[in-house]
């Protein structure tokens, strides 16, 4: 709050100066100081506050893009069984299954044909041993009848045949075991054919119904496969594109972060500015100082150059001793030596 | 299923048509015979004519390629194209039996 001098002003200690120039002066000096001071201290405030805005508005730039990094990551993603699964491999996973259960058909169909092969072969050799088994029941007539034969020649012999009587005999009943043994032997044979059928009928019949279901063609699982591999490709695609925005998103808060940096670095401009008005400020009050130490001296051409010299041996900023170097016409003095603890505005601020 | 047999040379050339299913397993049965018990080492398996082809189909072919292995033979499959060529793709077959 600028507060209101009057411009009549006194000096310190009480004593006003004579000269109502002096005084003017004095007033207007005192003034103007206050109100540059005041200045200085609001836009410096303000400036404070627009850099503090201007970083916390950095921070929620880079948090966004954090949060949209994020975001993207757990779209692309489902947890499953105490993992993450990434979405565009799960067509792949699902392709891997369908592969496994048309592996398991493969299998089963070759075994199956595999199985009726041997199966073939085996009612192959019970053919042969049917066969084999004809054999020897043809042989095993043909004994009978020589047993008969033995038999009825035994008799006409009489009692000199009667030991061979008995060998025929024996040979008729060897023969009749043959017949039974033959017999059982076509049997089983034929129970094990009619197995081995019903066997090969049951895998006909399997395969049959396998085939009404379309699990035999494979005509489905080659839809399934192309149409995972779309999904697939479409999955990648859309993966690349998110990742692809998701790119230009975090490159567009990297430049806004850098153009509010820009903006924050521009601001500094009021640190600048500030060691000027300080300047200033302080030139002022060498003046009120002179005048209210020197008041008679203002009038005198020699007390000017005293206060000339004052004010510039009070200036420590380069540009703005220069200003008063040439003003006051004590150029050679400004630009052959600068008083200790200069230093030049264009130093590094922050 | 149909079939025709060329034998030149060493190879022993079988050229199948129409469809190789469940219900061709009798007569593809006399092609692994012919497989089996042929002078011939190199067996190609023609199936530029096969319409369709089912798992069984297949299971077949990897049972001649077992019988020529058996008999320390060289079977290899030629024509594969259309249908034929995505089962096979599928069965992944053509990781088992060579494909010219």
């Amino acid at each position: 709050m600028v507060q209101a001098v009057d411009i009549e002003a006194e000096t310190h200690d009480g004593r006003v100066p004579k000269s109502p120039v002096a005084r003017l002066l004095l007033g207007t000096i005192e003034s103007a100081n206050l109100i540059l001071n005041e200045t200085t201290v609001d836009v410096e405030s303000q400036a404070h506050r627009l850099s503090a805005l201007f970083t916390s508005l950095t921070d929620s730039s880079t948090e966004q893009t954090d949060r949209l990094s994020e975001l993207v990551s757990q779209i692309a993603s489902v947890e499953y069984d105490g993992g993450q699964v990434d979405l565009v491999a799960l067509p792949r996973i699902l392709e891997e299954s369908l592969e496994e259960v048309t592996e398991r058909i493969l299998v089963l169909s070759k075994q199956g044909v595999s199985l009726i092969y041997s199966l073939d072969e085996i009612l192959e050799e019970i053919d042969e041993l049917q066969s084999c088994i004809t054999e020897i029941e043809a042989i095993n007539r043909q004994t009978r009848l020589l047993s008969l034969n033995a038999q009825i020649e035994a008799g006409r012999a009489g009692e000199g045949g009667a030991g061979f009587q008995v060998v025929s005999t024996e040979m008729h009943t060897l023969s009749k075991r043959i017949d039974a043994l033959s017999e059982k032997m076509r049997g089983s044979t034929a129970i094990v054919t009619r197995s081995i059928k019903e066997v090969i009928s049951s895998i006909r019949t399997e395969y049959a119904e396998l085939s009404e279901i379309g699990a035999m063609d494979l005509t489905h699982q080659i839809d399934a496969k192309e149409h995972l591999e779309i999904l697939l490709n479409a999955l990648v695609e859309r993966n690349d594109e998110i990742q692809g925005e998701l790119g230009h998103s975090t490159e567009t808060a990297r430049r806004i972060s850098d153009e509010i940096r820009e903006v924050v670095m521009t601001m500094q401009f009021q640190d600048r500015m500030k060691q000027r008005t300080d300047a200033v400020v302080k030139t002022f009050d060498v003046v009120a100082q002179f005048l209210e130490n020197h008041p008679d001296l203002v009038s005198d051409e020699s007390g000017c150059d005293t206060l000339k010299q004052t004010i510039l041996d009070s200036i420590t900023l380069s540009d703005v001793r220069r200003e008063f170097g040439q003003r006051f016409g004590l150029v050679d003095q400004v630009t052959n030596a600068s008083p200790p603890g200069d230093y030049d505005l264009d130093i590094e601020l922050f | 299923m149909e079939y025709t047999a060329d034998r030149s040379g060493d190879t022993l050339r079988v050229k199948i048509s129409g469809v190789l299913t469940f219900d061709d397993h009798e007569r593809f049965k006399s092609i692994v015979n012919l497989i089996a018990k042929g002078e011939e080492s190199e067996i190609t398996l023609d199936l530029g004519q096969i319409k369709m082809i089912d798992s069984a189909g297949i299971g077949m072919l990897l049972l001649a390629n077992d019988k020529a292995v058996k008999e320390s033979k060289k079977l290899n499959l030629t024509g594969v194209t259309g249908h034929v060529a995505k089962v096979i793709e599928l069965s992944k077959v053509d990781q088992i039996i060579p494909i010219s």
